[in-house]
């Protein structure tokens, strides 16, 4: 280590010990000095960790005998037993109660069709459609399009039952989301274009959605966005720190830097790839990474990234 | 003494053994977690009786002690839901955001370790395991179920964090 270590690899060294901060105290007497601060602080740190006795009443119980276990259970059940019968007995007279107070609605407003739960219908066809896929799978010659297909199915049922969490959709909002979001899953399998993803999915939404539940689902967007933000760092600093070996000191730039530097996304892009993805499309946020990195760690850098780079080629291929 | 001594390898399995010995790291580490004593009573009863339930457990497993404060810490849990509540109140969870110079001798250690107190939970915990308990980062990572990295992480930002609240006027 050339320069001289920072105050958080200073910091570092005294935790865990830091081989380049090892090699540079020798020769210079004014990190020596700053490095006795950090000793004296880990001396101060164990003092204050020193243990408190613990209650003299405070004795390990006997764990219970198997016999008495036992008998505690039974007992257990037995209660479970009574007080199953206590509350059925309760909620079927708040039940007949409910209906008759129901009926008696009924018979004084227009009736009208309720359809069932729009959640139930649409996790009942996902469900179904899965099944049927994963059958078919097994007979197919290529498997793995089929398992395509089914991933899509998955993703759309998902995004579609997500919907459903928030709002109230019909039978026919759902079959036009369906159709929608199918046909757009297997376009961005193969071209990834953020921008045009973003466009597309909205307009689906726009066509499907009430502008109320347009709003509603902004809303929610909104709020999600920037913890899925955090997510997406976090994925990455620990994707680096893994690659190159980032002490923990390093670990924190190298967070800021990429909070700095990584565009904010809308919530519509599904990342569908390796954390490490937004690096590789990203040249400005894998140079402001770069530069951060010792040029050692540079060249880790480059090659886990190269690395990466091959790696998702041939699974976008598999594809 | 700083903290606690460093597992004997020739330790017993007897579970109510293993209690007996453990008693003062269990009630240290729940205490630190937890941040009252009566909870980390309650916490090292549930330990000990998950210690006898996984007798079998016990005979096999290699290092005792990440194994117990593993145990430890899920009664924690537990012992945090059932009062769901906080017992005290500790500072937001977040990021600490500048370095800050580390404390020194003109820091007196009462007045770190009632910083140390109002850290939040896992920062208190992992402070716990690393200077009073004495573990390795990997199995300090162990206990808190979280990867060696993500653990040395964890800890650098518990010091920083505690640096600011030391210095808090």
């Amino acid at each position: 280590m050339s320069i001289h270590p920072g105050d958080d690899e200073l910091l570092d060294h005294a935790l865990f010990g830091d081989p380049d901060v090892a090699a540079h105290l020798p020769a210079c007497a004014e990190c020596r000095a700053r490095a006795e601060l950090f000793a004296e602080e880990q001396r101060i740190l164990r003092k204050a960790a020193a243990p408190v006795a613990a209650p003299v009443n405070l004795r390990p119980r006997p764990a219970p005998s198997s016999a008495w276990k036992w008998s505690a259970i039974a007992a257990m059940v037995l209660l479970g037993f009574v007080s199953a019968a206590g509350a059925y007995a309760f909620a079927e007279t708040q039940r007949l109660r409910g209906e008759t107070a129901k009926l008696r609605d009924q018979i004084r407003t227009a009736p009208s069709r309720v359809p069932p739960s729009a959640q139930l219908v649409s996790l009942r066809d996902s469900f179904r459609n899965v099944t049927r896929g994963l059958q078919e799978s097994r007979r197919d010659p290529n498997p793995r399009k089929s398992l395509a297909e089914l991933e899509i199915e998955c993703g759309v049922g998902y995004e579609i039952t997500e919907l459903l969490s928030l709002m109230e959709l019909t039978e026919d909002q759902i079959e036009r989301l369906r159709r929608g979001l199918t046909v757009l899953y297997r376009e961005s399998r193969t071209a990834a274009d953020p921008a045009a993803y973003e466009t597309k999915y909205r307009a689906i939404l726009r066509e499907s959605l009430t502008p109320a539940q347009m709003k509603e689902v902004e809303r929610m967007e909104a709020e999600q966005e920037e913890e899925m933000r955090e997510m997406e760092i976090d994925m990455l600093v620990e994707e680096l720190a893994e690659a190159v070996d980032l002490p923990p000191s390093m670990q924190e730039r190298m967070r800021a830097r990429i909070g700095e530097s990584l565009p904010r996304r809308k919530m519509a892009i599904v990342s569908v790839e390796f954390g490490a993805g937004a690096l590789l499309d990203d040249a400005k946020l894998s140079a402001s990474v770069r530069e951060l990195l010792s040029p050692e760690k540079a060249k880790a850098y480059d090659a886990w990234l190269e690395q990466t780079r091959k790696l998702r080629e041939e699974w976008m291929k598999d594809d | 003494m700083d903290g606690f001594e460093v597992e004997s390898p020739e330790v017993g399995r007897d579970p109510a053994d293993v209690s007996r010995r453990f008693l003062p790291r269990v009630y240290n580490f729940c205490r630190a977690v937890l941040g009252s004593g009566v909870d980390a009573e309650d916490a090292c009863q549930e330990t000990f009786l998950a210690i006898a339930r996984h007798r079998d457990e016990l005979e096999r497993v290699a290092r005792l002690t990440p194994w117990v404060l593993t145990i430890a810490r899920n009664a924690c849990r537990y012992q945090r839901r059932r009062r769901n509540r906080a017992s005290y109140t500790e500072l937001p969870d977040d990021v600490p955001t500048s370095e800050g110079a580390p404390f020194g001798a003109a820091d007196e250690v009462a007045k770190v370790r009632a910083a140390i107190e109002r850290l939040p939970e896992r920062y208190r915990a992992v402070l716990n395991l690393h200077y009073q308990q004495g573990l390795a980062p990997q199995e300090a990572a162990e206990v808190l179920e979280v990867s060696e990295g993500a653990l040395r992480v964890l800890l650098h930002r518990a010091i920083v964090k505690l640096r600011e609240e030391v210095r808090r006027p």
